[in-house]
């Protein structure tokens, strides 16, 4: 009845900096984000959890406890100084969509994967939509050619059919086709991270990855991005993450909740849980900051 | 179908340097299938707070609560993983709380459609079916594609108890169900949920209002512990 995890974090550590069995070891800790040995900066320490298949997962935590890092990890922009992921997939995404992890992915640690399987994983197995669209767009690239360029990276072929999916994705992220000719650098934040949603959705990834993605903008443009992604949750099969300081944002979307501070994770469960009966400290508090 | 056996919470509070706040204490009850419980005590004795353990938006410090699920058989709701309660959330028990929790920028219809949705049914039958419960819970059409943000206090509380109800849940808790409501739109409520139980949901509820605890429930718990 309970579906297996699409993805499967273990004890994922990132230090910057030398590091030490004092900061390595998975049984030591210690108070803060510094280790007191070799002085490096403590990014993630033993981060493990699952993601199950259709599954809206929330990050929350203050600036500096590791969600980004944690983050592009997963989606191997940054590699972790130790730690596993295992990814599973045995669903269907529809005709265009992914069909498959490579057999070299099935069972396997993808961070001590080759290379070429880390691309495919992130070009067929992830979107990403970073909180700064300078990271996740090229901004004097047409919005379409942006899409395209994805689509590309996963094996499509068809130009004529990328452009109408293209057109199709900004039609459905309220971007005006007209403007799909367009660089993202004449489009406002709100659009651009629209444009961003659309970008990472091209290819139907199991797995969509969302940092951020509304802090910054104004109140009515943020419910412009949240509505989309609501509607993307009951449109398509897709398993998120979505990491934002924003409790407001993480009560609307996600199911459950992961807490992290100082790199690690303190708590977690369903999120009405942790935004109405906290257990640890910091959480306590951070529900109680908010307005 | 539900057993409460010694359910106790205590509200650790870091913030208040370490204070502990005693919730309830020692609670013990149960309702069989098709009956409806009836939970009675002053404020601040710990109703809602027994209720949110048992859907599980607080966490039990003490105690169990064993519930017959369709799909799990005889499990503990209050030992059971994140998972298992989603999906018997999802499918079998269904909570009317105090207040409506918004939904911004959905209608009405849709914020009461919403749960049906996601159990497989088409859009065009979920909405025919909210419409059939708010039309029954005496919402004027002209409210249903206006959003709920706008609505009165007891307009609001219907399209919560519209939303409760939809999938005629297998257990039903309810938290002062009426409590908003003017006499006319309570009556209405207590036709709606007495329907429900004849159609064999099992029921819960925290109430102030003794009529309508009467109306609906088979037994009564009284809480005294607490604050």
């Amino acid at each position: 009845m309970i579906k297996k995890p699409v993805l499967k974090a273990r004890n994922i550590t990132k230090i910057f900096g030398k590091g030490c069995p004092t900061c390595l070891d998975d049984d030591s800790d210690f108070e803060g984000n510094i280790c007191p040995d070799c002085k490096s900066v403590v990014g993630c320490k033993n981060i493990s959890f699952d993601l199950y298949p259709n599954e809206v997962l929330g990050i929350v935590g203050e600036s500096g406890s590791g969600k980004s890092t944690l983050v592009r990890m997963l989606y191997l922009d940054i590699e972790p100084t130790k730690g596993e992921m295992f990814l599973e997939f045995d669903g269907d995404l529809g005709d265009d969509g992914f069909s498959g992890l490579p057999a070299q992915a099935i069972g396997a640690n993808i961070f001590s994967a080759k290379s070429f399987v880390k691309r495919h994983i992130k070009n067929f197995f992830f979107g990403m939509v970073y909180q700064s669209a300078q990271l996740g767009l090229k901004l004097d690239v047409t919005a379409g050619g942006n899409i395209v360029e994805r689509m590309l990276m996963a094996n499509n072929r068809d130009i004529k059919k990328m452009r109408a999916r293209a057109s199709y994705l900004l039609g459905k992220t309220e971007i005006p086709v007209e403007r799909m000719d367009e660089p993202p650098k004449n489009f406002s934040g709100g659009m651009q991270q629209r444009v961003q949603i659309a970008k990472a959705i091209s290819n139907e990834p199991a797995i969509l990855l969302l940092d951020e993605v509304t802090t910054g903008l104004d109140v009515s443009v943020q419910a412009k991005v949240l509505d989309l992604i609501r509607t993307l949750q009951n449109e398509i099969k897709v398993s998120m993450l979505v990491v934002s300081h924003d409790l407001g944002v993480i009560r609307l979307l996600t199911n459950r909740t992961i807490v992290m501070k100082n790199g690690r994770i303190i708590e977690s469960g369903l999120t009405d849980q942790i935004l109405e009966d906290p257990q640890e400290e910091y959480t306590q508090i951070l529900v109680n900051s908010a307005l | 179908m539900v057993r409460i056996n010694g359910l106790s919470k205590v509200f650790k509070m870091h913030i208040l340097k370490g204070k502990t706040i005693e919730g309830f204490k020692d609670v013990t009850c149960s309702v069989k299938p098709g009956q409806a419980l009836g939970i009675k005590g002053k404020s601040g004795k710990g109703k809602s707070s027994v209720l949110k353990c048992i859907y599980r938006t607080y966490m039990p410090s003490r105690g169990a609560i064993e519930y017959d699920s369709k799909s799990y058989g005889v499990i503990d709701l209050a030992r059971a993983n994140e998972h298992e309660i989603i999906n018997i959330r999802k499918s079998e028990i269904s909570f009317i709380t105090q207040f409506l929790h918004i939904i911004p920028r959905v209608t009405a219809i849709d914020v009461v459609a919403e749960p049906l949705l996601g159990s497989g049914v088409g859009v065009d039958e979920a909405r025919e079916r909210a419409a059939g419960v708010l039309t029954e819970l005496g919402i004027p059409k002209a409210l249903f594609d206006a959003f709920p943000s706008t609505f009165s206090g007891g307009e609001k509380q219907r399209i919560n108890i519209a939303r409760s109800v939809i999938k005629a849940p297998r257990l039903l808790l309810m938290d002062e169900p009426t409590a908003s409501l003017d006499k006319k739109s309570t009556m209405t409520v207590v036709e709606l949920l007495k329907g429900l139980k004849a159609k064999g949901t099992t029921m819960i509820g925290a109430f102030h209002d003794m009529w309508v605890m009467e109306q609906i429930s088979d037994s009564i718990y009284e809480m005294d512990g607490g604050l």
